[in-house]
């Protein structure tokens, strides 16, 4: 895998690789721009970014487009 | 793999851990073992979906044959039927939802618990320890669990942690289902709304500096997974309601890093809080039946692990309704609303919210004069998990059975007119419903759905018909089934 399916940028880390009798089988990646992680042995519907659902696709990979789940509370002053 | 382990099971009380359940399920038809070579993805999506189909009787399913994951077992659905949920009461697996409420009703009292520790040295959880060279992907048999999702999710990870600023509380020590995305082989995300206990535990932090740490145990006594997910109050302990629900000890040890955990669990995944770091996490097909958006989540690191031998992934399905989410949280979703209720209001009969964690609700309460049944859902909808996760509540007359859709249709017909009808706009909802104004804020819809009582004056030219009903028409329909069953 060269790019992202959903983010199409090509930060991609393999993460591990499943293997059976010794040969691998599979490889998850997980993209270093968006989190998006995945196995090479999914669905074109996962893994081409033009035959995804266009709805999960992601057009920016910057965190502050997204809103925060939880932001943190301010640090309270203590003393 | 047909040989959980060497016990023989024959009462749910003797039950002490997953592969107990397990291997009781089995003896009644309740658990089987998947036979064929699956991919993790789609065939695990799609057997577990298929099998959730029949909600009130799907089997626990184990896969042991997974491509890629020699060695490792997962299993999914063990909350996954009413079946398998009134089993685990001690019921017959036939039994009703309504009786099985009113039993988990009656049992709803943490005074009763038996809670037992094992020295950490003995418990089987720490059977292999892991402190270095952590590597999730190795230990844990993942898999797509909706298609769309950001990642690989535990979706059934129940969450030990402790207030940072009262540490040694037991009661404050928290026990909850919080969804999980891998972003390593060490680090996840995990999400906690504010007012869940957990997420009240990371805002300590954040405010105080205090470090927060987790248990994450995976593969528990069944009763576990039904309290943690069961809204209690922030002081009150889930371990306590598990023991008291079941009749029947639990015991506990402790995690390397001081939590409480089940001296029996699977996989126990100890981690600390990363305060200001953020993931982008998701999306994720949620219980309402729809994707949540795509969001920043903190960020937790792994610091050790600890599994029995041959450990079992415990994970669920979960998506648009009915899934093992909803047999999961249903039940346990209308008892504490009822018994906040039924102390203030005697009158409240049943209270039926299964349906998407609460989002639609249905009470009966005997009808005390003209308007009563209005204030007790006010008050529905101030109860600790009512004021977050209720938004359409209907009321109905004591007589009317709210787990009996069918009567509840009826009395929507025959009893509502447009001023029973309220919408309160802009109230706090849930995060993941799909129609919130913003993701934590909705409506409030009640319909009230009762009989007019004085001093309204509107339907009372007409009474109600009482069908024939008691022990004799009991016993005349089961006469009529008989005779129907020897028709040649």
């Amino acid at each position: 895998m060269n790019s992202c399916p959903r983010c199409a940028k090509s930060h991609l880390r393999l993460e591990h690789e499943g293997k059976e009798q010794g040969k691998v089988v599979w490889s998850i990646f997980y993209c270093e721009d968006c989190g998006y992680s995945f196995r090479d042995s999914e669905p074109e519907n996962i893994l081409v970014r033009e035959k995804r659902r266009p709805f999960f696709n992601l057009e920016s990979t910057n965190p502050e487009d997204y809103p925060m789940m939880m932001a943190p509370n301010p640090r309270k002053k203590t003393g | 793999m047909n040989k959980l382990n060497d016990t023989n099971i024959g009462s749910v009380t003797a039950v002490g851990s997953l592969r107990d359940y397990l291997e009781f399920l089995q003896s009644h038809k309740q658990f089987i073992t998947w036979p064929e070579a699956v991919m993790p993805e789609p065939d695990i999506r799609n057997v577990i979906a298929a099998g959730g189909r029949d909600f009130m009787t799907q089997p626990a399913i184990m896969f042991d044959k997974i491509i890629g994951y020699p060695d490792k077992r997962l299993v999914a659905g063990v909350h996954g039927s009413f079946a398998n949920i009134a089993l685990l009461l001690g019921m017959p697996k036939q039994s009703s939802i309504k009786s099985m409420f009113y039993e988990m009703v009656k049992r709803w009292d943490s005074s009763k618990a038996d809670l037992r520790r094992v020295d950490p040295g003995s418990a089987p959880v720490h059977e292999n320890r892991i402190e270095s060279d952590i590597n999730l992907y190795d230990l844990l048999p993942l898999y797509r669990i909706n298609e769309y999702d950001g990642g690989f999710y535990l979706g059934k990870a129940n969450v030990v942690s402790r207030d940072p600023s009262d540490l040694t509380n037991f009661g404050k020590q928290n026990v909850g289902i919080n969804r999980i995305q891998l972003h390593s082989k060490d680090t996840f995300t995990l999400l906690s709304p504010p007012v869940h206990d957990l997420g009240r535990q990371m805002r300590i932090a954040d405010e105080t500096g205090l470090p927060l740490k987790i248990a994450v145990m995976l593969g528990n006594h069944p009763a576990m997974a039904l309290f943690a997910a069961t809204p209690i109050g922030y002081d009150e302990s889930e371990f306590e309601y598990a023991s008291a629900m079941m009749g029947a000890p639990m015991v506990l040890t402790e995690s390397g890093n001081g939590m409480d955990i089940l001296a029996e669990t699977e996989i126990v995944i100890e981690a600390d809080y990363l305060p200001g770091e953020f993931k982008i996490e998701g999306p994720f097909g949620e219980f309402p039946g729809s994707y949540s958006g795509t969001r920043r989540a903190p960020v937790f690191k792994v610091t050790a692990i600890s599994h029995r031998n041959d450990p079992i992934f415990e994970n669920i399905y979960i998506g648009r309704g009915w899934t093992e989410h909803d047999t999961l949280i249903g039940l346990n979703t209308c008892t504490p609303i009822y018994a906040v209720l039924k102390k203030e209001f005697p009158e409240v009969e049943a209270v039926n919210a299964m349906y998407q964690h609460g989002l639609t609700g249905i009470i009966s309460v005997h009808q005390r004069y003209g308007g009563f049944a209005k204030t007790v859902a006010m008050r529905a909808l101030s109860t600790p998990h009512g004021s977050m996760y209720l938004k359409n509540l209907i009321m109905v007359d004591a007589d009317v059975d709210p787990f009996d859709l069918t009567e509840v249709m009826w009395a929507l017909s025959v009893k509502t007119r447009s001023d029973d009808i309220i919408v309160v706009p802009g109230m706090t909802g849930i995060p993941v419903d799909p129609a919130s104004i913003v993701p934590g804020k909705s409506h409030k819809l009640i319909i009230d759905a009762t009989t007019h009582a004085a001093p309204d004056l509107i339907g009372m030219d007409s009474a109600m018909v009482e069908p024939p009903v008691g022990a004799d028409i009991d016993a005349l329909q089961q006469m009529v089934s008989r005779l129907q069953e020897a028709v040649e």
